[in-house]
């Protein structure tokens, strides 16, 4: 392990959420904002992944938690879960938005050499609430598959690089508006009701590195097909700290190693 | 090993049963729940009022002057509808403006109150790309189009009050207009969604039908798509090629008619050039013209109100978006068809002192264009190509009332 050699990773994980704040912050109400896609690095039955973070995209920053782990040979299980705003959003007398969105799934990977090879699908709901101030308001809910082969690369020596290629398709089962004059919103939700579902191909790059069992992330996902002009966010940029179960048995074996050669 | 990937494929199925799309259920709340009840007594109104500004995807030219209020749209709607607005409750603007004939009328001259028959045609409002980009001197300044055959209103509140309170059309009084609005519950809700000041008076229930009207356009026939594919391959004029979209027998069609007609109906349907008249020995420009109707004219058109000699016998020049729907045709409706109107222009044209110079040979004599059969096939063919089938079904112009 050669944390040195990452510096210039943790240097970008520091300088992003300034840097997030000026160019992914949207300063409108939006509809959807793509949570960060998993890129797993399993070699093994109880190998996985549990990371906290933060990433920009729509309006606010977004809390993720993502978890992600392995119970059988070549099959794994994950949960997602993101959050933008609180309940003060509805209550707020400026303009705000407050998106939540969990999601579960399973899939397949293989391990071989130095990469994995996965496909993973989940189904996943929540929902958009925009306060557009004056007791205007949207309330849509959402609902999404989706279905994401990716490729993790680990050097063994503390760097990961990973992409996955979501493929999803994004319902909006029911929404409410009380909206009266702000007639490009109203636009916006009618598109959103008519144009529905919305197949979405999202691309996820996520380099990493690791300290010990922890794992510091970024992951920039963007859409392949732009849908701005119904306020989806293109992209997302996270942040993200994880416990690797992979690498912390890698610590231990190592250790154990180390022991045995005494 | 195979059951791991049979794990993921069954999880998969699931996900795409999953995705089978339901109807999905969006309420909209515009109104108060007891103004919405109160409506929904008379009115089939959405929950959230229509977008009236144009929606195509060959928006070419400037034809969205302002995108038009939806609230006060949909007052105008009701408004135009509303046969409370004339005398004998049987007339509203919608009786003489119908929108499945792209809102003229299919008689040669419009009904008024008591079945009084009118002078003239009704003018299909749907002949234009967008009303409120060629009409009107309050959105376009002094080149905006004025209203009636005779040009005689400026505006689309001029032309409101004119047909309200013609004689031969609603026969009221804007007294009597005013009041009538006032004594129907439903319009108490619907001009405080729309004005700020929801006072009914004359000023706020003519800007109400103006904004309609004003909202009215027509966009998406088939010539438009054509011209639209054209365009975007740097085929910028109509005129000088055949369209991929159409048969042999259209393009042949659109050939003789930008050859022939599009001098003063535009080769676009967008804007009509405004054609040279003499006025003594001054070049003048308007929109109207004689073709040769009559040699002794009984309606004195443009002349009629403006009193110009030059101008007796003129009559506006409309644009020919959705004519295959909006017969019969001419100021007085004597034409029952296409095919009538060519013949008038291929053998008929006749003589007249202020007979527009274009359909004129040198010696002054009326032009014979002298179509042939498959050429009058061909024309007819081409204009039907103008027909926008998407207007003349669209809801949001369509009659709102109940009854």
């Amino acid at each position: 392990m050669r944390p040195i050699a990452h510096l210039w990773l943790l240097l970008a994980i520091l300088h992003l959420p300034r840097a997030g704040n000026g160019q992914f912050v949207q300063s409108r109400a939006y509809y959807y904002t793509p949570n960060s896609i998993h890129t797993p690095y399993l070699e093994q039955r109880f190998d996985g992944q549990f990371g906290i973070g933060y990433s920009w995209g729509g309006k606010d920053k977004a809390l993720e938690i993502q978890t992600l782990f392995s119970p059988l040979k070549r099959i794994a299980f994950f949960a997602n879960y993101q959050q933008t705003g609180n309940g003060s959003v509805k209550k707020s007398e400026v303009p705000d938005t407050r998106l939540r969105f969990g999601e579960a799934g399973l899939g397949y990977y293989h391990h071989s050499g130095k990469g994995v090879t996965s496909v993973l699908a989940g189904l996943g709901f929540g929902s958009v609430y925009n306060n557009y101030g004056n007791g205007q308001r949207s309330d849509l809910r959402m609902r999404r598959w989706s279905v994401q082969p990716g490729y993790v690369y680990d050097d063994q020596k503390g760097f990961r690089f990973g992409a996955a290629l979501r493929l999803s398709n994004l319902q909006f089962p029911k929404g409410e508006a009380v909206i009266d004059g702000l007639f490009g919103e109203v636009e916006i939700v009618r598109r959103i009701e008519e144009d529905q579902p919305f197949f979405l191909a999202e691309l996820g790059l996520a380099p990493s590195a690791l300290v010990g069992p922890f794992v510091f992330k970024l992951q920039l996902t963007f859409t392949l097909i732009s849908l701005d002009d119904i306020r989806f966010a293109r992209q997302a940029f996270n942040i993200a700290l994880a416990y690797d179960l992979c690498n912390a048995r890698r610590g231990r074996d190592a250790a154990k190693e180390r022991q045995g050669s005494r | 090993m195979k059951k791991n990937y049979l794990i993921p494929l069954l999880f998969g199925a699931v996900l795409l049963l999953a995705a089978c799309n339901k109807d999905a259920d969006f309420k909209y709340y515009h109104y108060s729940d007891e103004d919405y009840a109160l409506l929904s007594q008379y009115l089939d109104l959405p929950d959230l009022p229509y977008n009236y500004a144009i929606q195509s995807p060959v928006l070419f030219g400037n034809v969205q002057v302002k995108p038009p209020d939806p609230d006060l749209a949909t007052l105008g709607r009701v408004l135009f509808y509303d046969k409370h607005l004339s005398k004998d409750g049987t007339i509203s603007c919608a009786s003489c403006h119908q929108q499945e004939f792209a809102f003229g009328d299919n008689k040669a001259v419009s009904e008024g109150v008591f079945q009084r028959q009118g002078d003239r045609n009704s003018i299909a409002l749907m002949s234009v790309a967008s009303f409120a980009s060629n009409y009107g001197t309050d959105l376009n300044g002094p080149g905006g189009k004025r209203f009636f055959w005779d040009n005689r209103a400026e505006t689309a509140v001029e032309q409101s009050i004119g047909s309200m309170t013609n004689p031969k059309e609603m026969n009221m009084t804007m007294q009597e207009i005013v009041a009538a609005v006032k004594a129907q519950p439903y319009y108490e809700p619907l001009f405080r969604q729309a004005f700020d000041n929801p006072e009914i008076t004359q000023d706020n229930v003519t800007a109400a039908i103006a904004e309609f009207v004003n909202s009215i356009g027509s966009l998406n026939s088939r010539f438009d798509i054509a011209l639209d594919h054209n365009r975007k391959a740097g085929k910028f004029d109509p005129a000088s090629f055949p369209f991929d979209d159409f048969s042999p027998l259209e393009n042949k069609g659109k050939a003789l008619f930008m050859l022939n007609c599009s001098n003063c109906h535009g080769t676009d349907m967008v804007n009509a050039p405004f054609m040279p008249s003499l006025n003594g020995s001054a070049l003048f420009l308007s929109d109207g013209a004689s073709n040769g109707l009559d040699e002794l004219p009984a309606d004195a058109g443009i002349g009629g109100f403006t009193g110009l000699q030059f101008e007796m016998g003129t009559f506006k020049t409309p644009s020919l978006r959705n004519v295959g729907v909006s017969a019969p045709y001419m100021h007085d409706g004597r034409f029952a068809t296409l095919e009538e109107v060519i013949d008038h222009y291929s053998t008929g044209i006749k003589p007249h002192v202020n007979l527009n110079t274009i359909l004129k040979n040198q010696d002054g004599t009326p032009k014979r264009m002298n179509f042939t059969d498959d050429d009058k096939k061909a024309l007819v063919a081409f204009l039907h190509t103008l027909t926008d089938e998407t207007v003349l079904n669209d809801v949001k112009f369509s009659n709102p009332f109940k009854y």
